[in-house]
């Protein structure tokens, strides 16, 4: 028995840090071979466990209509769409881990999955993340202060897509995002929305200097969600270090959609680099109490903005407000 | 290349680019694809793709993608037959992915309605896309789906700019639209009627859509509208809630649409929207009950379980989103304080008070906007009765909403407190609390501008004056009231008059009587530092002074946030009260040394002791003549001497010896803040002379590490501004340092750090040898160094800092750049390098343009008209070409203001001259590209802006059209580009 994505990936379950348990089908008893899924004390029937799936890791495989085959009689059992309510239900499960793909072999599979390659470590969850946003809003540094730790000084345009493997470490265990950091630059370079097919979850980044990119948040919104329907999408609003911001927090109001969360970052400083990937891990999971464990390894901070700093401005917010624009010599300079 | 291989060839590269582990195989995997959809083949093989049964979903997604994308921007490669059968085509495909994958169907939708922009509007039928559409796919019940989804993205994509028409085309599509708007909604209504259910959220996004090119109707016929009846019913189902709220956002954007906004015009929609949408009050405030109650059971549990109400948590969100869309856009209708207003006030409130924080605070940009318009006063001038009236009418407002603002004090200003058991929290949930407090500080501020900060002083400091009056009856300090109490007080300090004599004298004097927790030393800190302009004008500041400075020492002990506070807020008490603190002075220079020397028990981060110079440079300035020598001594020594150790153990050691440059940083860092706070000249020419040689010796220290440099330059800088013509001999000392260094290191903070010097000595005649020599010096040198547009792209910042220098010359001393002869390469380098793709670096050289362009058209510049002639007027058509090169396409689309800006000082400097020399350029645009009347209407442009009649916009509007016609896709891009060839012209290089 596999479990199959209608027209998507092909899943098969297990949870961490729980027993395991083989998979009987409901119609004719076959037991799963390939892969495991989790079995409570609590739940009896398969039927009562399928629901369970689906309602708490990864709410998104709700909007994929996931069905259950079973290999030997070929019965469907569909998993349900809706996200479940029961709150023991729930509770019971803690996170979800997406083993490994169910190949073509065993039953017709439309599509392999999304993620390249087969050096995903095992028992990891693996995500394919969308980076989106206009040219020079700071895509490629924000991903490479995980990998690298350079922070570009140069700006080179990314041509086409990069795609970087980011690994962060839960309290449920290792997640990997793959991060498909594509060109934002070029209005006709890349195969643009030929990338985000698979994709799980999303980021759309703009540059709070330049009013422009915010203005074009909805199309690039709009054509994640015509190819990625109802997945969770985190809005940066990056280089908050800059002092002279042009899109002022008070002004970032695109973000009232569903799943959608706002940040502000800096790549520059490391400001907020988790929070993204923290939402995007959580929604995905299904989990409101996931977190990361340990910190992933950044470059030092080219400035530093962290809370101290935050402090300060706090406190002289209101002097602020009254005060003339600062010199240009210490924009130019400065940052 | 055959049909089939080609096939075989795409199947292979998109299983690669999705699933290959080598990004050496997934790059050239994307490298065929991209160069498969620019070919005539692609059409083909992706449509034969699409219509074989046993195509892949990622194969099919793609050949539609390929397919919309070729509709989009090669429509002009079909031959003249084609598109009616492509359409045909494509409506077959529909029909048959019409059950899905939905991507795929979207962008089969996405490729009909671009064919629809692109075929001229009679291959439609008389009524126009909307009808045709109705008539292929109407009568068909199981093509619903996709006649709605078709009819869905027509508006959303009617301004696309990735559909390749000219902007004529587009406007003429955008009026066929908005004729339609009456055929869509009648279609959607009759989908409405007939449809299944499950069509009804269908409906709703389509009717979303078409709202934005709804102008035309009015708001009448829409109150009444059975669209906008679906669209509020759709509030209350589950199903189609989401597209309800989009479709009410649209709604209420209409209402409030038009320039200016005429909301009279629309009351009648209004009236329908706001009482169903305050309908949802009822529901919300049942959603609060249970997240309230839901806190309390976990707050006896003691775990959290995330929200898990009836409602689910992104529908509560859905609510809110809308309320909050509703109050902001009303906002000016709501602060005239009518009783319905005051109800849509209590709704917002209402979602304020939701214990989720991050949904309360999806209000705070509503109060934001409301206190702004309560408190805001116009700039118009006006006579003494009316500002009387309007002060009045003000008061009258306020005096309505005091008790509203008054409530959100208590909504809000609890959730600042630390709650118990914070001490086990991770890093990320005290981030996240950290947050909250600021957003409620924020508000807090917003409400205050409406109460007045003494109302809302009195308010915020009830808890904590009502826990000292018990302590006499027996009570006890709860240091997190406490703590929370003065975090408020803190926020709004700013807003307390200076004369306040009655709550703050009292709250001083608690502060030093208050149990040493950490958390309340950080946030008794940061009250004195927000209350330091307070304690500057009290009269009792000599008194409180001593305790609170003796708070603040025993602070600056406590490690982490308390230290780094204290540290703060002595700088804030020594800038305000630098008076006041004659007795202090020595105290505070003691407890300065030892901080700085590390001796005592203090823990500050290096930018916490930074606090700490400035405050004491401030200080230290204000004292009278006699004290001042043995101050400044005391002030400096502790920054000097570590310094000056560092450096002899560099010079000892010898190369083998390395330092980092943090270590150098560090100390730089110190005495730049005496630079920068010092504050009288001539004092602080001293401070620099007495310093000078030890910084001589860090400049040849660190000379190749560009970080230290760049802090060294930052330092000097504030040295230079300081000081001014003060800094005397010393000057002629940087300036051949600079020099120096610069011809062994090209480091951009160096021009930065010349420019600067421009900026205070440029105009004084005395320094003009001195300056002449040093910018021919560092401009001679950045030009060998940017000989080309790679030079440029792998060095911006010195390309950035080099023409803001160049600008600066321009600006403050044109006679020792304009008439030397260092500005013809220079001018040639600017010309190299304008095309460089960073952001900073292009618009210093555009900039650059601009300035010197605009030279001799000002008054006092005229005097250089021959120079500048001397040089750009040879160039001339270069840079003509250039500019239009960088206009339509070399640039991004982002640099537009700028270049135009470069091309509007030319034609103002050399009037016809520029249209000849633009007249030679775009004769080289190829004909394929770029209409004959295309080139006139620009040519013309140029020419009536030369004749000198002036409109802006319309120059402005013609300039961008030929940028769009140019860049609507990547052939005619490439095709102007290559004829253009802003990357091959040649600069003379004169010797």
């Amino acid at each position: 028995m596999i479990v199959r994505g209608e027209g998507y990936q092909a899943w098969s379950f297990c949870v961490s840090g729980l027993k395991w348990f083989p998979l009987e089908c409901r119609v004719c008893g076959s037991r799963v071979s390939k892969g495991v899924v989790p079995f409570f004390s609590t739940l009896e029937s398969v039927g009562l466990l399928i629901s369970l799936l689906v309602v708490s890791p990864l709410s998104l495989l709700a909007s994929h209509q996931l069905i259950l085959l079973c290999d030997r009689c070929g019965c469907a059992i569909p998993l349900l769409s809706k996200a479940h309510k029961d709150r023991k239900l729930r509770q019971g499960l803690i996170f979800f881990l997406v083993l490994k793909q169910v190949r073509r072999s065993s039953v017709p599979c439309e599509v392999e999955m999304a993620l390249p390659g087969q050096t995903t470590p095992d028992n990891c969850p693996a995500f394919k993340l969308v980076i989106v946003g206009d040219g020079g809003t700071g895509k490629t540094t924000f991903v490479k202060r995980h990998l690298t730790g350079e922070f570009e000084k140069k700006y080179e345009p990314t041509i086409g897509v990069e795609v970087h493997p980011l690994d962060f470490f839960t309290n449920c265990g290792r997640i990997r995002f793959y991060c498909w950091d594509t060109a934002g630059q070029e209005k006709f370079g890349g195969l643009r929305d030929g990338y985000y097919i698979h994709g799980h979850c999303a980021i759309i980044m703009f540059d709070v200097t330049a009013r422009l990119t915010y203005k074009n948040v909805p199309t690039w919104h709009r054509d994640l969600c015509r190819v990625c329907e109802n997945i969770p999408i985190v809005l940066c609003g990056n280089k908050v270090d800059v002092k002279n911001r042009q899109v002022k927090a008070k002004q970032v109001t695109f973000h009232r959609k569903k799943n959608l969360q706002y940040y502000e970052i800096s790549a520059k400083s490391n400001y907020n680099f988790e929070k993204p990937f923290l939402y995007l891990a959580r929604k995905l999971a299904g989990d409101v109490n996931l977190h990361f464990v340990e910190s992933p390894a950044l470059a030092p901070p080219e400035v530093t903005i962290d809370l101290a700093a935050q402090q300060q401005y706090e406190a002289e917010l209101a002097a602020a407000a009254a005060q003339p624009l600062p010199d240009d010599d210490e924009e130019t300079f400065d940052n | 290349m055959e049909g089939q291989g080609s096939r075989t060839v795409l199947l292979e590269a998109l299983q690669a680019l999705y699933h290959h582990p080598d990004p050496a195989v997934r790059t050239a995997a994307n490298q065929w694809l991209e160069q498969f959809q620019q070919t005539m083949e692609a059409w083909q093989v992706s449509d034969s793709v699409l219509h074989d049964p046993n195509s892949s979903f990622e194969a099919l997604y793609f050949c539609a993608q390929t397919i919309r994308t070729k509709v989009q921007r090669d429509y002009e490669d079909l031959p003249p037959s084609s598109p009616l059968s492509l359409r045909n085509s494509l409506l077959t495909l529909l029909i048959k992915f019409r059950q899905g994958p939905p991507a795929v169907r979207t962008q089969l939708c996405l490729g009909i309605v671009a064919l629809a922009i692109h075929m001229p509007p009679e291959e439609w039928g008389t009524g126009g896309v909307v009808q045709w559409f109705g008539k292929e796919l109407g009568s068909q019940a199981e093509a619903m789906p996709c006649l709605l989804e078709l009819v869905t993205v027509l508006p959303q994509e009617a301004q696309s700019y990735k559909i390749s028409v000219r902007p004529e085309r587009r406007r003429q599509f955008q009026r066929e639209l908005v004729e339609s708007v009456q055929d869509a909604f009648s279609l959607l209504t009759s989908c409405l009627r007939e449809g299944a259910s499950q069509l009804r959220e269908q409906v709703l996004r389509a009717f979303a859509a078409w709202m934005r090119l709804s102008y035309g109707i009015s708001a009448a016929t829409l109150a009444t509208h059975p669209l906008v009846a679906a669209s509020l019913a759709g509030l209350d189902s589950e199903e189609t809630f989401d597209a309800a709220v989009d479709a009410c956002c649209e709604l209420i954007r209409y209402t409030v649409s038009g320039n200016p906004v005429d909301l009279a015009a629309h009351m009648s929609l209004v009236q329908v929207i706001v009482p169903k949408i305050m309908a949802l009050k009822v529901r919300f405030a049942v959603a609060v009950k249970t997240a309230v109650a839901e806190k309390q059971a976990q707050q006896v549990i003691g775990e959290a379980n995330g929200y898990d109400g009836e409602e689910d948590e992104e529908t509560v969100k859905g609510m809110a989103y809308l309320f909050a869309e509703m109050g902001e856009s009303y906002v000016e209708l709501i602060s005239t304080g009518t009783n319905e207003a005051l109800m849509i006030v209590e709704a917002i409130a209402e979602v304020t008070s939701h214990p989720d924080d991050n949904i309360s605070a999806i209000t705070f940009t509503f109060w934001h906007r409301l206190s702004q318009t309560l408190t805001s006063r116009d700039e118009e001038e006006h006579t003494g009765e009316e500002e009387a009236a309007m002060a009045a009418l003000r008061e009258k407002r306020i005096t309505i909403f005091g008790p509203t603002f008054e409530l959100l004090v208590s909504l809000v200003s609890f959730r600042v407190k630390y709650p118990k058991g914070f001490e086990a929290w991770r890093k990320d949930e005290l981030v996240d609390f950290k947050e909250t407090r600021y957003a409620v500080a924020d508000m807090l501020l917003d409400a205050a501008n409406v109460l007045g900060g003494e109302t809302t002083l009195r308010l915020l400091s009830q808890p904590l004056l009502q826990m000292t009056a018990s302590l006499s009856s027996g009570g006890t300090w709860e240091w997190e009231a406490v703590e929370a109490s003065l975090y408020c007080i803190r926020v709004i300090a700013k807003t307390v008059p200076l004369s306040e004599n009655v709550i703050l004298p009292q709250i001083m004097t608690l502060l030093p009587q208050l149990p040493p927790h950490p958390q309340l030393l950080y946030t008794s800190s940061l009250t004195i530092a927000a209350l330091a302009d307070w304690l500057g004008a009290a009269p009792c500041s000599q008194t409180l002074l001593p305790t609170l400075l003796g708070l603040l020492t025993s602070a600056l002990a406590v490690p982490e946030d308390p230290c780094a506070a204290a540290a703060l807020a002595v700088k804030h008490v020594c800038d305000a009260c630098s008076k006041d603190l004659g007795q202090s002075v020595d105290a505070l220079l003691e407890l300065y040394r030892q901080v700085m020397s590390g001796q005592g028990n203090f823990h500050l981060a290096p930018e916490d002791e930074l606090q700490l110079v400035e405050g004491l440079s401030i200080v230290v300035s204000s004292l009278p003549a006699d004290k001042l020598p043995q101050a400044v001594e005391a002030l400096c020594i502790p920054v000097l001497a570590p310094l000056e150790t560092l450096v002899a153990a560099a010079q000892q050691g010898g190369p083998a010896q390395t330092f980092t440059a943090n270590q150098y940083i560090l100390h730089i860092d110190r005495i730049g803040h005496i630079f920068r706070y010092v504050t009288q000249p001539d004092v602080l020419a001293g401070v620099f002379q007495r310093m000078w040689p030890l910084l001589k010796l860090v400049f040849i220290q660190r000379a190749g590490d560009g970080k230290s440099m760049e802090r060294l330059c930052r330092a000097c800088k504030f040295a230079v501004r300081n000081c001014g013509r003060a800094l005397g001999p010393s000057m002629g000392l940087l300036l051949q340092e600079l020099q120096e260094r610069y011809q062994q290191h090209q480091h951009s903070c160096l021009l930065y750090l010349a420019s600067i010097v421009i900026k205070v000595y440029g105009s004084d005649p005395a320094c003009a040898s001195y300056l002449g020599t040093l910018i021919s010096v560092l401009f001679g040198q950045t030009v060998s160094l940017l000989q080309n547009i790679q030079d440029f792209t792998s060095k911006p910042d010195v390309a950035d800092d080099c023409f803001l220098l160049a600008s600066r010359c321009i600006r403050y001393c044109p006679q020792l750049l304009v008439a030397s002869p260092i500005l013809a390469p220079l001018f040639s380098c600017a010309m190299a390098g304008i095309t460089v793709q960073h952001r900073e670096a292009c618009r210093s050289i555009l900039t650059f343009f601009h300035d010197l362009l605009d030279l001799p058209t000002s008054h006092p510049g005229k005097q250089y008209r021959a120079s500048v002639d001397k040089v750009v007027v040879p160039a001339g058509h270069t840079l003509t070409r250039l500019v239009i090169a960088c206009l339509v396409g070399a640039l991004p689309e982002s640099r537009m203001d700028e270049v135009i800006q470069v091309l509007v000082s030319m034609i103002r400097l050399y009037g016809q001259l520029v249209a000849q020399w633009a007249q030679e350029a775009i004769a080289l645009m190829p004909a394929a590209v770029v209409k004959d009347s295309e080139k006139v209407s620009f040519l013309q442009a140029i020419s009536t802006g030369a004749s000198g009649a002036d409109s802006t916009s319309s120059f402005t509007t013609i300039m961008e059209e030929m940028s769009d016609v140019c860049r609507r896709n990547k052939k005619a891009r490439e095709a102007v580009q290559n004829a253009l060839q802003p990357l091959s012209l040649t600069f003379s290089k004169p010797v």
